[in-house]
Parts: C-alpha cells; sequence; structure tokens
C-alpha cells in the first residue's frame, strides 16, 4: 500500500523553489515567527517554519527532512546530530537561555523563601516535564537534585509527589487546573503575547490567569539551559541565505525579539 | 490568526479527502477477500492490518520516518529519487492512510460478511462473471457500509495528530493541520488561537460523526 501510495503521488508534481526551512523548538514558534518576517524584510529570503518538540525535530533531520537551521531548546540534540554528520559543527551558536520559575495555583496560600525548603510546603503533585525525556524537566530535576538538604536533596523529598507531564505547557496547564499542584515552568512560558480582545490585558480565563509565581529560580541546572542553533548539512550544499539566517538570529534585532517572548539572550562571541 | 485557522481547516479536510480515495480501493479488496475467503494467515494479516489502532501513533510516525527516511527504504539515497514525503502535505496523506485503514477495512469487512454469499452465487449461476458480479450486486449492497467506513476513515484522519507531525512535520501554510495546529498554538502559549482551532474540530467531527450515523441507519427506520 505505502508503494503504492509513493508511486501515485510522487507523478503529482514538483515543488517550487523552497525558502529556508528553519526547524524551531516548538515554545520558540511566536518569537521565530516574527524574527522570520523581521529577516524576510530585511533580506527578501522567505523563511518557512517547522515546530515540533527538540526531539520530533531531531530525528526529522536524522531521517533526511529538508532542514536548512535547526533550533534546540536542548544542546543535548543539537551535539547529537554533530556527532553523527547530520548538522556543520563549525556553524553551532549558544543563541538563548531561559529562568526557571516555580509556580503554584492563583491565591495559593503556599510561601516559599527559598528552593531548599520546597519539600515542607503541603502540595499534592509537583507538575514538570516529564524529566526523562523532556528538556524543561530534565533542567527541573537536575536543579532540585543538586539542592542540597541536612540529609540527601530536595528531590528525594519531592520525587513521590512528581507528576511528569508530556511537555511544559502541559505541566503549567495542571498547575493551572489543580489547585493542589505546583510547578516547575521556564519564565518565558510566563510571558504571553496572546492579548485580550482590546486593553492588551491577558484575555480571563487564560492559563496564566490561573498561576501565580512562587519563586523566581536564580541558579542554573547543570548542564545549562541553552537553545543552541546550527545548521543542517545539505547533500547539494546550503540554502542560500540559510548561514546568513543563523548569523541573524545571534543578531540585535532578533535578541531583542526573543527578549520580548521572556527568552534570554547570550552574550555572542567576536 | 483567521488566515492560518481556514488554511489548516482546508489543509485537514484535503489530506482526509486524498487519504480516504487512497485507502479507498486496497482497503475495499482487504475486506472483501478477508470476509470472503479463509486463506492461510489470514487472521495474521488482519493482526498487521489492525496494529496503527494499537500502537502509540508516534511509534507509527517513527517508523514511517524510517522508512521515507533518505537512507530509508523508500528514502532519497537509496531509489536515487525524491518521493517527497518528508515535511510535505504527501506524507500527511501517508501517515493518515497508514493510521485510518484499519478502521476503513474493519468496517468494511462487516459489511461484505453481513451480505449473504447466496446473491452473488445466484448472479454468477445467472452467468455473470466475479467482476460484474461484484461491481452490479455486491459493491451496491455494501453501498452504505462502506460510505460509513469511508466517513470512519475520514475522521480518523482530520484527528491525525502524533504520526502526522513526525514525517509531514508542522509547518503554518504547508502541512500544519488543525491537529497541529492545536498542539502548535498551545506549545506557545496561543490558548486563544488554540480555542479556535477546537472549536474548528468539534464542528468538523459532529459533522463527520453525524453524517456516518444517518448513511449507516438502515433504511426507513428512525
Amino acid at each position: 500500500v505505502l508503494l503504492a501510495i509513493a508511486l501515485g503521488m510522487w507523478s503529482c508534481g514538483r515543488e517550487e523553489p523552497r525558502p529556508v526551512l528553519v526547524f524551531a523548538a516548538a515554545s520558540l514558534e511566536d518569537a521565530m515567527l516574527e524574527i522570520a518576517a523581521a529577516y524576510t524584510g530585511r533580506t527578501t529570503v522567505g523563511v518557512a517554519l517547522n515546530t515540533a518538540g527538540s526531539n520530533v525535530l531531531a530525528r526529522q533531520v536524522e531521517a533526511g527532512a529538508p532542514a536548512d537551521v535547526f533550533v534546540s531548546a536542548d544542546a543535548k540534540w543539537i551535539d547529537d546530530l554533530i556527532a553523527s554528520g547530520d548538522l556543520e559543527a563549525a556553524s553551532r551558536r549558544e543563541l538563548l537561555t531561559n529562568r526557571l520559575v516555580l509556580i503554584a495555583h492563583r491565591g495559593t496560600s503556599l510561601e516559599l523563601a527559598d528552593l531548599s525548603s520546597l519539600g515542607e510546603l503541603p502540595f499534592r503533585y509537583l507538575s514538570i516535564a516529564d524529566p526523562d525525556s523532556v528538556p524543561a524537566g530534565r533542567y527541573a530535576r537536575s536543579l532540585l537534585e543538586r539542592t542540597p538538604r541536612a540529609t540527601g536533596t530536595v528531590w528525594d523529598e519531592v520525587a513521590s509527589r512528581v507528576a511528569p507531564a508530556p511537555d511544559v505547557r502541559a505541566a503549567l496547564a495542571m498547575v493551572a487546573a489543580e489547585p493542589e499542584a505546583v510547578g516547575i515552568v521556564y519564565g518565558s512560558d510566563l510571558v504571553t503575547t496572546d492579548a485580550g480582545p482590546a486593553d492588551g490585558a491577558p484575555r480571563a480565563g487564560s492559563v496564566l490567569d490561573q498561576v501565580e509565581v512562587l519563586l523566581e529560580i536564580e541558579r542554573e541546572p547543570d548542564p545549562p539551559i541553552r537553545y543552541v542553533g546550527a545548521l543542517v548539512r545539505r547533500p547539494k550544499g546550503a540554502t542560500p541565505g540559510a548561514a546568513e539566517l543563523l548569523e541573524f538570529l545571534a543578531g540585535a534585532d532578533a535578541r531583542a525579539i526573543f527578549a520580548r517572548h521572556g527568552f534570554i539572550p547570550l552574550p555572542q562571541g567576536p | 490568526v483567521s488566515d492560518d485557522v481556514v488554511a489548516a481547516l482546508a489543509l485537514s479536510l484535503r489530506v482526509a479527502t486524498v487519504s480516504t480515495l487512497v485507502i479507498g480501493p486496497p482497503a475495499i479488496a482487504l475486506a472483501y477477500v478477508m470476509a470472503r475467503h479463509a486463506f492461510p494467515g489470514r487472521d495474521l494479516v488482519g493482526a498487521v492490518l489492525s496494529l496503527p489502532l494499537v500502537l502509540p501513533p508516534t511509534a507509527i510516525g517513527l517508523v514511517l520516518l524510517r522508512v521515507f527516511g533518505a537512507r530509508g527504504p523508500l528514502g532519497r539515497d537509496t531509489l536515487g529519487i525524491d518521493l517527497g514525503f518528508l515535511l510535505t502535505w504527501r506524507g500527511a496523506v501517508a501517515a493518515c492512510s497508514v493510521m485510518a485503514l484499519p478502521l476503513v477495512v474493519r468496517t468494511a469487512r462487516v459489511t461484505f460478511e453481513g451480505i449473504d454469499p447466496r446473491y452473488e452465487a445466484m448472479a454468477r449461476t445467472l452467468g455473470h462473471g466475479p467482476v460484474p458480479t461484484f461491481a452490479r450486486f455486491t459493491l451496491p449492497l455494501a453501498a452504505r457500509g462502506l460510505t460509513a467506513a469511508a466517513i470512519l476513515g475520514f475522521t480518523r484522519a482530520v484527528g491525525e495528530f502524533g504520526a502526522t507531525v513526525m514525517i509531514a512535520g508542522n509547518i503554518p501554510g504547508q502541512t500544519r493541520t488543525l491537529a497541529s495546529g492545536i498542539y502548535a498554538a498551545q506549545q506557545a502559549g496561543r490558548d486563544a488561537e488554540a480555542t479556535v482551532l477546537v472549536i474548528v474540530a468539534i464542528a468538523v467531527g459532529v459533522v463527520a460523526i453525524f453524517a456516518s450515523e444517518v448513511l449507516s441507519r438502515p433504511r426507513g427506520r428512525a
């Protein structure tokens, strides 16, 4: 059946010339769309965006999908793909970082002065992205594992209350829905450009309306949070404009847009 | 935002329609053969065909990515030509076809099994060959059930996300369907857009399921 579909549809016509195709972590979509528009405005080079979890994007790159630039929410996928020869090692750029934020249901009576006493709070669930597979969850676990207590670590104290979510937005939605849950999400998740009908305030009833910040976490997990970009190695040579677009992502205009969406641009080398 | 919603809806309907048309003939042939002939390995074929019902869609997506990936058995490095399934709407059709096929085959098979083989035997006795018998007697008798099967496959294709996003990606205006649009809007925190897309998806689903109920109801009964 697959072969029949394949042969049938192959004859359906050829593709027109492609714009630069950027693979970007789903959380970056709003910022990347703005940056793509700015880049196209400056250079007239078209940009198309493919967004998904970084792990899905990595598998697509590995399978030979016609991507030009890959921006991952995690250095691990980039480094794996550099090792397998799918990405250009020399093009690797650490673009952004993010903060982790401890959140609770809006109107919570919980209070927390320091992350080390998290285990003493009477919450029922700690909602984080799946620490085994999703970068946000891995960062959250690493942070708690590196926060020591008299015996063991904070992670030991809260591990039995962890409710893993398929991604960080789902962890956020869980805290919005469940008054007895707290969660660890990215600072950028709490920034919205999804304005309400008229006055630019967040829409009533939105997820962000249902949560509040318990603690801004200053410390960095280990390995640190890094959004990394690199050029995909193309069999017929790089698409015109791809390298320039990656350069643009590290430039002042893009940095301002990323910052407005709650990401923290990293200082770029010379 | 509304342009994106319209584009996602149009793509979902296009992918689901093409998927249904693509799997229709092979699904009918498979269902008929399995309903009428107890060939060796029939249960095995049935089990393999049903795998997309059992496996997580992501697993199907991974298999498709391996098959159509550059170095896979149907990939461009292996064949020497690019079939154009990675990150295209055709990839979405491939994913949705695989995911919808078992539902269509199962429904069609039950339909054929409900038709008394003596009608076909009579037609043959009257001198009709096997193909005219199938086309002029069996198919019209099965029409209602096959229509319901097609609509079921169509609705499965509209809702498909996990396998589609692996092979077709999630490119706005190119491969972003209703389902992957809902995912993207939710991931990026665009709650309002996600809500609109969910409402559109509900509307499509209700219309299709309702049509399937009406068409599969025996005629003359309420």
